[in-house]
């Protein structure tokens, strides 16, 4: 058949289609004058259209082939309970099943829990648990869920709550041993939550790995509270809730709301539930804070070595091992064992609750306090491997750097306070790259796409942006991946080469290979293969060919950082027109040598002041990314991490429009804050001030503009309002940072701190 | 590698959207990465009663990809119709690999698809499905998206005649036409 011959039968056959049935055949009859070939197929479209009704259309439920011990989901994609809208099955359990829900009033993703209607009948415990989830739920903690809606359509129980990204701790443990300082930060998270509830008089009773979830971004969610109000039975007969993620486990483990109490498991299983009870709880007692302070502390020793401290075959032998039994030493399952670690656990493990922490804000500055510890002592450990190095043997990867497993979320940020002692600890100097595990480090978009770039060996990958914009703290993660993904990094800081390096080309190049075969343990060094005869340029190259891009099979990733201090060497452009060569070279020899090469070129835009004919690009080539400020919502993150010495939305908003979102200053005055434990009042007084925090800053600018009479000309303009006068001027002040705007008209400048301080200084 | 935060992939789509197509080159594939993912997902449980449903695996991938704020009801019609693209290769190729087991060729363990990947009972060959769409593709290539964007993208007819910028009246009969041939086709392969 061809596209002209379909498209003739689809004319006839929605003609035919738009006559009455017993009209049909004489139209057709007419229509296909005497050609049966087209009229038999257009009569058999014409059968298939009745047969077919819908048989393409979206999935029916009642159709999809059940399986023959199938329990049937809730809920369908499409039903709408209330303003929320289902999507998608997330998970089930013994407390109902969870689903991905759309609130079509809002337009946001939000996770939707439908409750077995056997749980519901009780209205007093249903009035009960409502108010305890609410009264949860508005703390307003970032650790615990927050719930939306509580509600009852056509007798279907649901509750609606934020939707989070991620999974529960007991997806997380399936998949891998948590390191101690990540299961210190997780438990902390937890213990905050639950400290707050207990302040607003909530006790959660059914904590659990199920029902605490990680964010993708490391936040703990404590979630279920009042829950276990609807279940409990007198003798505690706690039930599984945990279904909120997608790796709940179905799990006969869990009793099920189907068959309370629960039926004795297969012997050698953990009773679920009952395995993180307290002994208050397991001899049906009243329970208070105190009681989800020992739930906490089974979790965080079943992270700790992978099982819960109280084991049983029944629920009777279970409960009867939290009574009596005293949990085995931590040390006994996991290795490396802190003995403060140890005493914590023990001390919240202890069957009397009066030798227990008597609140969960006691448990969690013990931890808190562990975990500072630990990050000490690593980063000494470190520090004292760094200076190993510097002084001794040299090694073929010249920096290790270690990358925690999750992006960091330091426990002391987990309740925010900008007095926190341990936050104060944690503060680290403001200037230079921010450091690979710090829990300050603002990811933004450019830090994926130049990730991607190097992972897909891009040939220049070249990091631009204003002075302190993050290029060195982008660069440097950058090349932590590459190393991790097995590259071997080279890594040039061209501020630190001493000025003898940068006198001659031939100098900076030798130094430069030199470099390579130090940092890359090369066997030949470039001295031995330099020739006199050669140009330093081809020296250099055939080096790097033969002594690193072809005894190597590794990719090499070349990080070059400051690269801006070759603008005012006079071989300058040589170098880059070095680098371009090889870029051309890639392209003319795709499975050549260069292919293995990938240059990360971090420089700073500032030096453009000084680079007066601006064709004079120092590249043209490459993946380029720009580095830019802030945004509204990164400076809102950063004070959050920072303990929120900004109180409110409010001060946020004002502290962004005195700085904009200029990643050093942003940062710069929020530990200026937190130090000096400065009010945002305090610290826009001294803003402007040289002996201010910004003082270096600003006069330092001065100092670069005022080399530039002309520019300083042009500054002074657009503070008055008015437009630039040339496009290049227009370039040049935004290149350096000074100013921000579309066009030589809409021009101003980049934050009201350089406004005011340079209004102060030029007018 | 960085998190895919739903901001930058509401940015790549609304760049396609202004007509960048190298923001498409960017989409596609964290778009399919995070349908495969969540399919994968759905084949491995183990609990009956959890289906493969094509169109709610997109939904799914777009409440978690998207940022909802940001973007209006077409752009959210284009980011389908990628979607409903590469959700067909990831359910065929998840076919093919349970038909070559089935064959004996295959280790990979997909038992267990046999039993949740037909979207629909009548369907119960989507690699036949698939093959008679590349058929209907030559005879009329708008057809073929029709029906890839309702059955695998859950696009109703108003948003199908949005992507693709034709009438709704057309998209019904494109989809009138195309479902009685493919069904046509199909009954012929059985």
């Amino acid at each position: 058949m061809t596209p002209e011959q379909y498209k003739r039968i689809g004319d006839l056959y929605h003609e035919a289609l738009a006559r009455e049935p017993d009209e049909r055949e004489a139209y057709l009859a007419e229509a296909c004058a005497g050609d049966e070939e087209l009229r038999r197929q257009v009569e058999a479209l014409l059968v298939a259209h009745e047969q077919a009704e819908e048989f393409l259309a979206g999935p029916d439920p009642s159709l999809l082939n059940p399986a023959p011990d199938d329990r049937k989901p809730m809920a369908t994609s499409g039903q709408r309970f209330g303003q929320f809208e289902v999507v998608s099955l997330l998970g089930a359990g013994g407390m109902g099943e969870v689903y991905l829900a759309r609130d079509t009033r809002l337009a946001r993703p939000i996770a939707l829990k439908l409750l077995p209607a056997a749980y519901m009948r009780d209205a007093d415990r249903v009035r009960r648990f409502k108010q305890e989830a609410r009264a949860a739920s508005a703390t307003n903690h970032p650790n615990i869920l927050t719930i939306f809606d509580i509600g009852e359509t056509d007798g279907a129980h649901y509750i609606a709550a934020e939707y989070i990204n991620g999974q529960t701790l007991r997806g997380r443990l399936l998949q891998s041993p948590m390191p101690p300082r990540e299961a210190l930060d997780v438990v902390a998270q937890a213990a905050a939550a639950l400290a707050a509830a207990h302040e607003a008089g909530i006790v959660h009773r059914d904590l659990k790995p199920e029902n605490i979830m990680i964010r993708r971004d490391g936040y703990v969610k404590v979630l279920d509270f009042g829950l276990a109000k609807l279940i409990e039975r007198r003798g505690g007969w706690g039930v599984g809730s945990g279904e909120w993620g997608k790796d709940a486990i179905p799990d006969s483990r869990l009793p099920t709301p189907h068959s309370l109490p629960p039926p004795l498991s297969t012997p050698g299983m953990v009773m679920g539930t009952f395995a993180y009870m307290s002994p208050e709880q397991a001899r049906g007692e009243e329970v208070d804070g105190r009681s989800d302070v020992f739930s906490l502390g089974t979790v965080l020793y079943e992270i700790v070595t992978g099982r819960v401290p109280f084991e049983g075959r029944s629920p009777a032998e279970v409960m009867a091992a939290v009574l009596s039994h005293e949990a085995r030493p931590l040390a006994r399952y996991a290795n490396d064992v802190p003995a403060e670690l140890e005493r914590i656990v023990r001390k919240a493990l202890a069957k009397d609750r009066e030798q227990r922490y008597q609140t969960a804000k006691d448990l969690l500055i013990d931890l808190k306090n562990l975990k500072l510890e630990l990050e000490v002592e690593a980063r000494l450990k470190r520090d004292a491997q760094g200076e190993a190095k510097a002084g001794g043997a040299p090694e073929a990867e010249t920096q290790t750097y270690q990358i925690p497993d999750v992006m960091p979320v330091p426990v002391s940020l987990a309740t925010p306070s900008s007095n926190s002692p341990a936050l104060r600890e944690m503060l680290e100097p403001v200037g230079g790259a921010v450091p690979l595990d710090s829990g300050f480090y603002v990811l933004r978009p450019t830090d994926e796409k130049f990730q991607q770039a190097i992972a897909r060996q891009d040939s220049i990958v070249l990091v631009k942006g204003a002075r302190q914009v993050g290029k060195t703290s982008l660069l440097a993660r950058g090349l932590q991946q590459a190393r991790e993904a097995g590259a071997k990094v080279v890594l040039t800081d061209f501020q630190s080469l001493s000025a003898e390096y940068l006198e001659s080309i031939g100098q900076l190049l030798l130094t430069l290979a030199n470099a390579f075969a130090d940092q890359l343990d090369l066997d030949v060094s470039p001295d031995e293969v330099w020739k006199p005869n050669r140009s330093p340029g081809v020296n250099f190259e055939q080096y790097l060919r033969r002594e690193a891009l072809l005894k190597l099979s590794a990719p090499i990733v070349w990080g070059l950082d400051e690269v801006d201090r070759l603008f005012t060497c006079d071989f300058g452009s040589e170098v880059f027109g070095l680098f371009r060569s090889w870029h051309n070279k890639r392209a003319l020899d795709p499975s050549g040598p260069w292919q293995r090469l990938t240059l990360a070129i971090a420089y700073a835009t500032e030096a453009h002041l000084f680079i007066t004919d601006l064709n004079q690009s120092p590249f043209n080539v490459g993946t380029r990314l720009q580095l830019d400020d802030f945004t509204f919502e990164q400076v809102a993150e950063l004070n959050e991490r920072y303990g929120e010495p900004l109180k409110d939305k409010a001060e946020i908003a004002r502290y962004y429009r005195l700085l904009s979102g200029h990643p050093y200053l942003v940062r710069r005055g929020l530990h200026e804050m937190v130090t000096n434990n400065l009010s945002l009042a305090d610290l826009e007084a001294g803003a402007v001030s040289d002996e201010g925090p910004f003082g270096d800053h600003l006069h330092r600018l001065l100092i670069s503009l005022n080399k530039d009479a002309e520019l300083c000309d042009v500054v002074r303009a657009v503070l008055q309002g008015k437009p630039c006068p040339t496009p290049e001027s227009f370039y040049r002040l935004r290149s350096a940072g000074l100013a921000i705007g579309e066009s030589t008209r809409d021009i101003r400048p980049r934050c009201q701190l350089y406004a005011t301080y340079l209004e102060r200084h030029l007018l | 590698m960085a998190e895919t935060s739903p901001q930058s992939i509401t940015q790549l789509l609304l760049a396609w959207s202004n007509g960048d197509q190298a923001a498409l080159d960017q989409l596609i594939p964290q778009v399919y990465q995070e349908l495969r993912r969540q399919a994968e997902f759905y084949l491995r449980q183990e609990r009956p009663g959890h289906v493969l449903q094509p169109t709610a695996l997109v939904n799914e991938a777009y409440l978690r990809l998207i940022d909802c704020d940001n973007i209006q009801w077409q752009n959210r019609a284009q980011f389908f119709a990628v979607a409903a693209q590469l959700m067909r290769r990831i359910l065929v190729d998840f076919a093919r690999a349970r038909d070559y087991a089935k064959r004996g060729g295959g280790l990979r363990q997909v038992s267990l698809a046999d039993a949740v990947i037909a979207p629909h009972q009548k369907v119960a060959d989507l690699v036949a499905l698939d093959d008679a769409l590349n058929t209907l593709a030559e005879l009329d290539p708008r057809q073929c998206r029709v029906v890839e964007l309702r059955f695998f993208g859950g696009l109703k007819l108003e948003e199908i005649a949005e992507v693709l910028k034709v009438s709704v009246g057309t998209v019904r009969r494109d989809w009138s036409l195309a479902q009685a041939w493919l069904y046509n086709e199909l009954k012929h392969d059985t």
